[in-house]
């Protein structure tokens, strides 16, 4: 009878703990009082329901919308860290998870799938912004390695620039097979210099032995995934022999919200959506944007790290050459890779605040 | 109410009328249908809930004689079928509604009432967003309220638990469940979840 009692004690304790933490979460995905928005919508396009995170100060109407990398990855992603918590402070951020990625459902085709409609995807978001937060909001998109690409891709329709206020590309991939050659050039040029300072000596010196084997004249998609692999490894020996800042560490509820988002179904939903989806994986591997930059004309950021094996400075540089707007600029951040926003966190807000608070 | 939906209730019905209709002893050595009750979810963010009816079907013991020194070991290796019906809760984005169900295969431990379960069966998952917005080709946006989509949505379910001596309460047990949703996106998805939960026999006869 003792031990049935402390059954039910136990079993009633554990049930009260699950009702709070229901009743928390409901809290937590409340509306914050004041200037501080916190919302999420879904946007259905062309057999797609999207998801947008909105978060942040929507006391200037100024809307970020976050386009997130590879394709595989998702909006919240980018949440965490203190650029995500300070752009907040001033701004509404928007962290939406494209087509096929992230919670993102939907019914479609593979075959449908093209970088065009994941653009037109961009607009119907924009509308729908527009739509629940009125015409006077001020959008600028901020685009992160191949949401640089999708970005660009959308910027190029010159119906929808006139959607937004400005373009923020950070270490963006607009042209892939630029991407891969420089990627070739950078390993090499890097690796002689740290071979002559002493610095993982081994590691770079196999790395070269690897890359001088690759025709940079006639890369092919397979070998632009070797490539790169390869610049992970060389972002990360520089990391670890100093020449890039330390990522900020997850946070216990930056690691929740990467928990939250069902990493596995989102993973293996990227995987059939991309990897397994040879037309687009294509595309996407052998588009070149930079003989059409020039059809870009609003203000324009270009963001990069110094040690960016990934998307090399070179595609920053060939950016800011060829988009035909009277303001760009180009700021490269000596102490970071492909991920400026976690590696120098302080010096990302501030060029991504100046830039605002000039052409809101 | 479309013919998925009304295959899914009469299968419930069924499954309950067959349970009250066999009430026989409250241990696991017998046939007796047995309700669940589980936390259900990936545990610490996205909770949700399941319940469900099973009974066994077949049952049958099985004598084992472990090592030289030791006593003759009973195992009951049982076959059963479960409907089950469950939420996931985030409030303002992607909660759900599923149902599935299973056939199981048990393995019980007669000396220590330890048991695993592996199963497998079809299903439904309906999943709920929050505000929706519809853009057409020209850019019109129509609100749409709250929305979702359905998956056929097959399971796998793996599980270990304990029988218990308390009365109704008849065992404990942690599954973990792959829901496949079929049709997600551009092919098919699991869903993996964890369930932690009690069976309760309300069919003992006194």
């Amino acid at each position: 009878m003792k031990q049935t009692a402390l059954f039910k004690q136990r079993f009633f304790a554990a049930y009260c703990f699950l009702l709070l933490q229901i009743v928390l979460f409901s809290a937590a995905c409340k509306k914050d009082a004041g200037t501080m928005l916190s919302d999420i919508i879904y946007v259905r396009h062309a057999g797609a329901d999207m998801p947008a995170y909105i978060y942040g100060n929507v006391n200037k109407k100024v809307f970020i919308v976050v386009l997130h990398g590879g394709p595989g990855d998702n909006g919240l992603d980018y949440r965490h860290g203190r650029a995500a918590a300070e752009l907040e402070k001033e701004y509404v951020m928007v962290y939406w998870d494209q087509r096929g990625q992230g919670l993102s459902e939907g019914k479609f085709s593979k075959q449908d799938v093209t970088i065009n409609l994941l653009a037109d995807d961009l607009f119907a978001l924009l509308r729908v912004l527009k739509y629940k937060y009125g015409n006077d909001v001020k959008i600028f998109l901020l685009g992160h390695s191949w949401g640089g690409e999708l970005g660009t891709a959308f910027l190029l329709n010159a119906h929808y620039q006139k959607e937004v206020k400005g373009w923020i590309e950070v270490d963006g991939a607009h042209d892939i097979p630029k991407v891969n050659i420089e990627t070739a050039k950078m390993i090499l040029k890097t690796a002689n210099e740290q071979i002559a300072l002493g610095n993982s000596k081994k590691e770079w010196q196999k790395m070269v032995s690897e890359v001088e084997q690759t025709d940079t004249c006639n890369i092919t998609v397979k070998q632009g995934r070797e490539l790169n692999k390869k610049a992970r490894i060389a972002e990360k020996l520089m990391l670890n022999d100093g020449f890039i800042n330390k990522p900020e560490s997850v946070s216990l509820s930056d690691a929740a919200v990467w928990y939250r988002q069902d990493f596995l179904t989102g993973s293996l939903s990227a995987v059939n959506f991309y990897l397994l989806n040879s037309a687009f994986f294509n595309q996407i591997e052998t588009t070149s944007y930079t003989n059409q930059l020039h059809k870009i004309t609003l203000p324009t950021l270009l963001l990069w790290g110094k040690y960016d094996f990934i998307v090399p400075p070179a595609l920053g540089y060939s950016a800011f050459n060829h988009i035909q707007s009277s303001e760009k600029k180009i700021v490269i951040f000596a102490e970071s890779g492909h991920s400026p926003m976690l590696n120098q966190p302080g010096e990302f807000v501030e060029s991504v605040t100046e830039f605002i608070e000039k052409f809101r | 109410m479309n013919a998925k939906t009304m295959l899914a209730l009469c299968l419930t019905a069924f499954l309950l009328s067959k349970a009250s209709a066999q009430n026989t002893g409250s241990s696991f050595k017998t046939l007796s249908p047995v309700v669940s009750v589980s936390y259900y979810g990936n545990i610490l963010i996205k909770p949700g809930i399941k319940a469900g009816i099973e009974m066994a079907l077949l049952q049958k013991n099985v004598n084992r004689k472990e090592s030289r020194n030791s006593n003759q070991q009973v195992r009951i290796k049982q076959l059963t079928a479960s409907a089950d019906l469950g939420m996931l809760l985030f409030p303002g984005s992607h909660s759900a509604l599923f149902n599935y169900y299973t056939v199981n295969y048990k393995n019980i431990k007669t000396e220590t009432g330890k048991f695993n379960t592996v199963g497998i069966g079809p299903g439904i998952y309906r999943s709920f967003y929050s505000q929706t917005y519809e853009v057409d080709a020209s850019g019109n946006v129509t609100p749409e309220g709250t929305e979702g989509r359905s998956y056929f949505a097959p399971v796998l379910v793996f599980g270990t638990g304990k029988y218990l001596s308390h009365g109704i309460l008849q065992s404990w047990h942690f599954n973990t469940s792959i829901i496949f949703l079929f049709d997600y996106n551009t092919g098919i998805v699991p869903l993996l979840n964890f369930e932690i939960g009690t069976t309760l026999n309300f069919f003992k006869r006194k």
